[in-house]
């Protein structure tokens, strides 16, 4: 029981870090909670099965489907949404506040489109199960953890070897600085926001295939969390995403072995009000200097 | 079994009530109205801004469950378990000031957005006390030195008008004492006002703790006036409501809260009858789910307003002169 837990908590905990990275990529840039994520999570998965049930399409194709329109609504959100607040010289609340509204236009209308209920969604790793130290595991969780951790390889490479990812951070770091240097700043942000917005469709497709369903609330606890582990990792930092990922996935599945399911969504937030208390800044997370 | 299955049916007549009660714009405007009077106080109250509207939730669903419990299983007088509510609401906010201390930025937005999610976790899942997602059911009406304020009799109109009047007069007096002065500087730059000497833990705990007073004494309004609470009573859509008004009418003012309650509470309504409306038009035009497009308007508006009038419908800034306080005199250089 302890081992299945333990899988299932890392499986599940790679899919957190997934999408708590594409909170930390666009915070690190535009130093914005970005509230949209979590329905772009739930647009990833829904565009999934838009493309399996009404398009017919293979579903790897359905995939890469969701992968490009999900993509593109998250540069249509910073495009139509964010830049002209940029260009305004707005407050970072009005900012957000539209990042709050947006999402909820994005959930409501899928609301409207599909129903609130409960959608029954393919099993795309159905491989059985197999034996590991006497626990029974399934190949889905290992599948999707596996397919999870190298998304964020792949995410960690291309930020850090690559002369766009040098781009991306070097906008994360000053982006007046950047700009002078020839740097599109506006389409390093585009590019985030659509980073961010594909890594969280695969989020979103991955646990819609572990629960085999998915619904236009999925996205709302799962955001919280990730958003959760981002800062528990220290927002803006990737390992720090990642580390925070795990944990609250492990610990999450831990307390269901130990004290049961009606708590599990307690865990994760407790956890990080005690990691705050003492790490206000976050694992991984450094303190920034205040400028006066 | 049999209980169970009552307890069903009871369920499924207080949600039948509560449906009609909505029903009526009047009532709806009325606690939207309520609403948005309290939650002006947040940005003027504390170092709070919008993104911590949850948190006023958390704190009228503290405020809300301890009067209702007191009130329905132990027969408490109505006044005193209105009191214990709001200090209790309170007690929390002290707390959750004190916990969020260190804490700067996107941080304390987490730890707020968290703290509320553990107090409705605590509320669905503590079936003992809170009788989880069933519910807290016939709600005694208040009993102010005995006399029923009932809704048919009007007296809780009466009773949510002068809890709106006390809570405008007691922030304007507040806001314009010491104290008061001391908590915008923090919220407006709360390095500067550091720099100026005021202590800003103090003032942040006494804002904390303040706003969530009042929240909480807003929530033990809330119990008797619906008559039945359960967990999905105190979620995102009531402080998504109160967002979209302030945003409408403009932030942090008592005219902006009531014009956008006024604009936003029909809203409902409005839809509903064009669904009706235009049932005979083909297929294509006709709108199917009211509430849904309703949230799907908030967004617009919150986007829309974000974009072209962040200061809201009468925000902005004063053009009156700047009132100095007792004893403070301008002295302009010419």
């Amino acid at each position: 029981m302890f081992v299945e837990q333990l899988i299932n908590g890392l499986a599940i905990g790679t899919i957190y870090a997934l999408v708590a990275v594409g909170y930390s990529l666009v915070f690190g840039i535009l130093r914005l909670v970005n509230f949209t994520h979590s329905s772009v999570y739930t647009l990833g998965a829904f565009m999934v099965y838009v493309g399996v049930e009404y398009l017919h399409l293979n579903i790897f194709l359905a995939i890469l489907f969701s992968l490009v329109t999900t993509g593109f609504a998250g540069v249509m959100i910073d495009k139509m949404g964010l830049e002209p607040l940029r260009k305004k010289g707005a407050s970072k609340i009005s900012a957000m506040i539209t990042t709050i509204g947006l999402s909820y236009i994005i959930i409501n209308c899928l609301n409207i489109a599909f129903g609130s209920q409960i959608i029954r969604f393919p099993d795309l790793f159905n491989y059985g199960t197999f034996k590991l130290l006497g626990a029974t595991i399934a190949w889905q969780q290992v599948i999707i953890g596996a397919v999870a951790l190298i998304l964020l390889v792949a995410l960690s490479i291309f930020i850090n070897r690559t002369r766009i990812g040098l781009a991306m951070r070097a906008v994360q770091q000053e982006p007046s600085a950047a700009a002078i240097n020839g740097i599109n700043v506006n389409m390093i942000i585009s590019l985030t926001f659509f980073l961010g917005a594909a890594s969280a469709a695969i989020a979103g497709t991955l646990i819609a295939s572990y629960n085999q369903y998915l619904r236009s609330s999925m996205g709302d606890i799962v955001g919280l969390k990730a958003f959760a582990a981002a800062v528990l990792g220290g927002i803006g930092s990737l390992p720090g995403s990642v580390l925070g990922g795990l944990i609250i996935g492990v610990s999450e599945s831990m307390a269901v072995y130990k004290l049961g399911g009606s708590y599990i969504d307690m865990v994760a937030f407790s956890l990080l009000f005690l990691v705050l208390l003492i790490r206000p800044y976050g694992i991984l997370g450094r303190k920034g200097s205040t400028k006066v | 079994m049999n209980m169970k299955k009552e307890n069903k049916s009871l369920y499924t007549k207080a949600v039948i009530t509560i449906g009609q009660l909505w029903e009526n714009p009047i009532i709806k405007g009325i606690i939207l109205l309520a609403l948005a009077l309290f939650v002006y106080f947040l940005p003027k109250m504390a170092t709070l801004y919008f993104q911590r509207i949850a948190i006023m939730v958390a704190f009228y669903a503290i405020g809300a469950y301890t009067a209702v419990l007191l009130t329905t299983y132990r027969g408490t007088n109505y006044l005193v378990a209105v009191i214990l509510g709001a200090c209790l609401a309170g007690a929390f906010g002290a707390l959750l000031a004190l916990s969020t201390m260190r804490l700067s930025g996107t941080y304390v937005t987490i730890v707020t957005m968290a703290f509320f999610y553990v107090i409705s976790s605590i509320i669905l899942n503590w079936d003992s006390v809170t009788k989880g997602s069933v519910g807290v059911l016939n709600i005694p009406a208040p009993n102010l030195f005995g006399m029923k304020l009932t809704m048919k009799n009007g007296g809780i109109f009466y009773l949510i008008m002068f809890y709106a009047a006390l809570t405008i007069l007691a922030t304007q007096l507040i806001i314009n004492s010491k104290v008061g002065r001391a908590i915008k500087a923090v919220r407006d730059d709360e390095m500067a006002a550091i720099m100026m000497g005021i202590n800003n833990k103090k003032y942040k705990i006494i804002a904390y703790t303040l706003a969530a007073f009042f929240a909480g004494l807003a929530g033990t309004l809330y119990g008797p006036f619906m008559g039945y609470i359960n967990n999905a009573t105190f979620n995102y859509d009531i402080c998504i409501s109160a967002l979209v008004i302030v945003i409408l009418g403009g932030i942090g003012t008592v005219k902006g809260a009531i014009i956008g309650a006024i604009i936003i509470s029909p809203l409902g309504e409005l839809l509903r009858g064009l669904t009706t409306f235009m049932k005979g038009l083909p297929e294509w035009m006709q709108i199917s789910q009211p509430e849904q497009w309703r949230f799907v308007i908030y967004g617009m508006i919150m986007v829309i307003m974000m974009r072209f009038r962040p200061q809201g419908i009468l925000g902005g800034q004063s053009k009156l002169p700047y009132k100095m306080p007792k004893g403070v005199e301008r002295k302009v250089m010419k």
